[in-house]
């Protein structure tokens, strides 16, 4: 039930990252999810697709990568560059 | 295309006002235990028989967790103690900045021991430190024995569980030896309390529990 206040934190932290990196489309984020925090994979996935309608992270791929424990944690992004800001 | 390693911790903020309200209470000599259990478990009985038999010796103020309604705020502070209601209108848990906000609006200096009473849920609390000292889990015989290894990690954290309605054991199936082998097989050094909140058996012996810890 709480994935949609851990989407909508996955998604604060994907937006500084796109601020802050310059990007200009996210097609990845991978997270590590410890067990204990019992996050169902799918409902995570459906909370973060609605949360992100219409920013640059809506067509984003998120992978999950299951440990022991407690570990709540934004691993990684992928995406591209944003060419006209670098070209500025 | 761009990799970038991010590696930040998804309820840092939570984390964070958790942190805050563990300072806060501890430099008042705070305890504060965060309660566990089910919808109807009987958290808020367990809660009025212990505040009832030990609010004479030691100051207790509540903060009371629910969706909606101010019923359990109501109930606890007809016994004359501090009680701040939070409704999460909907959200399934508590968190950290809703547990600031309520020690800001009571009257916390005189205060020994600080009960939360979380939102009726046996998963997502587990996930939100709240800056308490302890978590103790509520599970009712209704329930049945098989609650523990189906939702097992609220169990794993919990410092105790208390087996509520033992009144009533004997009119259903639940297997107390086989509770007992899934509780321990799930967290060894948990402690268990069997108790009616309803006739008061085994609550003398909770509030010695309560007590201790204030007394440390």
């Amino acid at each position: 039930m709480h994935e949609i206040s851990i989407a909508s934190e996955i998604y604060k932290i994907v937006e500084e990252s796109i601020k802050d990196y310059k990007i200009k489309n996210v097609t990845l984020i991978l997270i590590k999810v410890g067990n204990f925090n019992a996050v169902d994979e799918e409902s995570l996935k459906f909370a973060f697709n609605v949360i992100s309608k219409g920013s640059k992270s809506e067509n984003a791929k998120i992978i999950l990568e299951g440990v022991e424990g407690f570990e709540l944690v934004v691993e990684k992004i992928e995406g591209d560059e944003d060419e006209e800001y670098r070209n500025k | 295309m761009k990799s970038i390693e991010i590696n930040k911790r998804i309820l840092q903020s939570n984390t964070e006002f958790a942190q805050k309200n563990r300072n806060v209470l501890k430099e008042r000599g705070i305890v504060t235990v965060n309660i566990f259990g089910s919808p109807g478990a009987g958290k808020t009985s367990i809660l009025e028989k212990i505040i009832k038999s030990m609010k004479d010796k030691i100051s207790i103020g509540v903060i009371e967790g629910d969706l909606y309604t101010t019923k359990d705020g109501e109930r606890i502070e007809s016994q004359g103690i501090p009680v701040v209601q939070i409704n999460t209108c909907g959200a399934c848990h508590l968190d950290a900045a809703m547990i600031e906000k309520s020690i800001q609006s009571i009257d916390i200096e005189s205060l020994d021991l600080i009960f939360i009473e979380n939102i009726g849920n046996l998963v997502c609390p587990a996930s939100y430190d709240l800056g308490e000292d302890s978590r103790i889990t509520v599970l009712s015989i209704t329930e049945g024995n098989d609650k523990p290894l189906k939702y097992p990690f609220i169990f794993k954290q919990s410092e105790a569980v208390v087996l509520n309605k033992m009144d009533i054991i004997n009119y259903t199936d639940f297997d107390i030896n086989e509770f007992y082998e899934d509780i321990y097989s799930l967290n060894k050094d948990i402690k268990v309390f069997l108790v009616s909140a309803r006739d008061g058996d085994g609550i003398d012996e909770l509030c010695r529990y309560f007590t201790a810890k204030v007394n440390i």
